[in-house]
């Protein structure tokens, strides 16, 4: 009976997202934390990507320990590790390839992208009470 | 007034056959559940879903690393919504079943 | 709580930035110490920078000491000067003022950007805790 409450896509799909938001902005500080350490490689983490492939399941599974988190199994399967950049483009003489600016930007962009998935997800849930509210004497 | 019954499906499990608690508890049909059953599967899923939720935050006030906040307030969310709904359901039910004790036969 | 985890690493990065400031601070002061207490000119020092891991996973950065520059002292023509040789020439510091400013700066620049970090992840904290509001 509660099924459309734990079950439901949206808010799980969401938590997952933020999920990814979170271990991207992980990944983004230790690169600048990181900005001047010799040898130092930046990593990254396309969550967004790595979502769409594991609804498409396109993706290779790992177990993890989101055992609360209902939803389309692959999704709720899904790990998100940091991937290290080995890009030789743009290193400096001392090895470090971290662009502070660069990093800067996408530091704020995922910031407003889990703000604004923060949001929806919390619209879900007020939706769903407002649902359930109507229902009361 | 919006019928929540409805719009969760428990119109299809829900079956009328008699007006007294204890009768209702015995289903006619054995493939269909019956509301009683229905609902007290429903409270141990509040049951369990709240159980949820205290571990989570549990984890997140104790430190755990592999908690996030936002799982936390949507498990909380999540288990609050759940008893909600279950009262608002048996709220529903029990004006009902009021309503049809007090027509006059 | 993962967030609170960064907060933590990033936090690591002011510390270790604030820490090569010092040592820029001091290279600056003593760019024209001719005489220390080991015997002769001061030797630029370097803060020596390492990725901080927590349990094989990233968790910032750490300094893990200072050592000497060891490129030679640079030899200037002043016969006058106490510190002067049998020929005249003084060994100066190897401290290459403008470029510890440079290097000043971009210590700076990260600090600030992990400040930044620390915001954002204080920001994100602050929004996930309106959910269900």
């Amino acid at each position: 009976m509660l099924d459309r409450l734990t079950k439901d896509l949206s808010i799980s799909l969401l938590s997952r997202t933020l999920d990814g938001a979170e271990a991207r902005h992980k990944a983004l500080a230790d690169n600048i934390a990181n900005a001047n350490t010799p040898g130092y490689k930046r990593s990254d983490l396309p969550f967004q990507e790595m979502l769409r492939d594991a609804v498409s399941g396109r993706a290779m599974m790992v177990t993890t320990d989101v055992k609360h988190l209902p939803g389309r199994s692959g999704v709720s399967r899904l790990a998100f590790e940091p991937i290290r950049s080995m890009d030789s483009s743009r290193i400096r003489v001392d090895g470090n390839n971290v662009d502070i600016e660069s990093e800067m930007a996408k530091l704020a962009e995922n910031s407003l992208l889990y703000s604004a998935l923060s949001d929806l997800l919390s619209r879900r849930i007020s939706l769903l009470r407002s649902v359930i509210n109507e229902g009361r004497r | 007034m919006p019928d929540i019954s409805k719009a969760l499906g428990l119109g299809k499990v829900y079956k009328p056959v008699s007006f007294t608690i204890a009768e209702a508890d015995r289903s006619s049909d054995d493939q269909t559940p019956n509301f009683v059953e229905v609902f007290k599967s429903a409270l141990g899923e509040v049951n369990s879903l709240q159980y949820q939720a205290k571990q989570a935050q549990i984890a997140l006030a104790t430190g755990a690393d592999d908690v996030s906040l936002h799982q936390v307030m949507v498990v909380t969310e999540q288990a609050r919504l759940a008893l909600d709904f279950t009262m608002a359901v048996r709220n529903k039910i029990m004006d009902a079943y009021n309503e049809v004790m007090r027509m006059q036969i | 709580m993962r967030l609170f985890r960064t907060l933590e690493h990033s936090a690591s990065a002011l510390t270790a930035e604030r820490f090569r400031m010092d040592v820029i601070a001091n290279n600056i002061a003593n760019a024209n110490t001719t005489r220390t207490p080991e015997g002769g000119p001061f030797q630029r020092h370097l803060a020596v920078f390492a990725s901080r891991l927590e349990k094989g996973q990233p968790a910032g950065v750490q300094v893990l000491g200072v050592v000497k520059d060891q490129t030679p002292a640079k030899l200037v023509y002043n016969p006058g000067h106490p510190d002067a040789d049998a020929n005249g020439y003084v060994s100066m510091p190897n401290v290459n003022v403008v470029s510890e400013m440079v290097d000043l700066i971009s210590a700076a620049r990260a600090y600030e950007a992990n400040v930044t970090v620390i915001n954002e992840a204080k920001k994100m904290v602050q929004t996930a805790l309106q959910i269900g509001k």
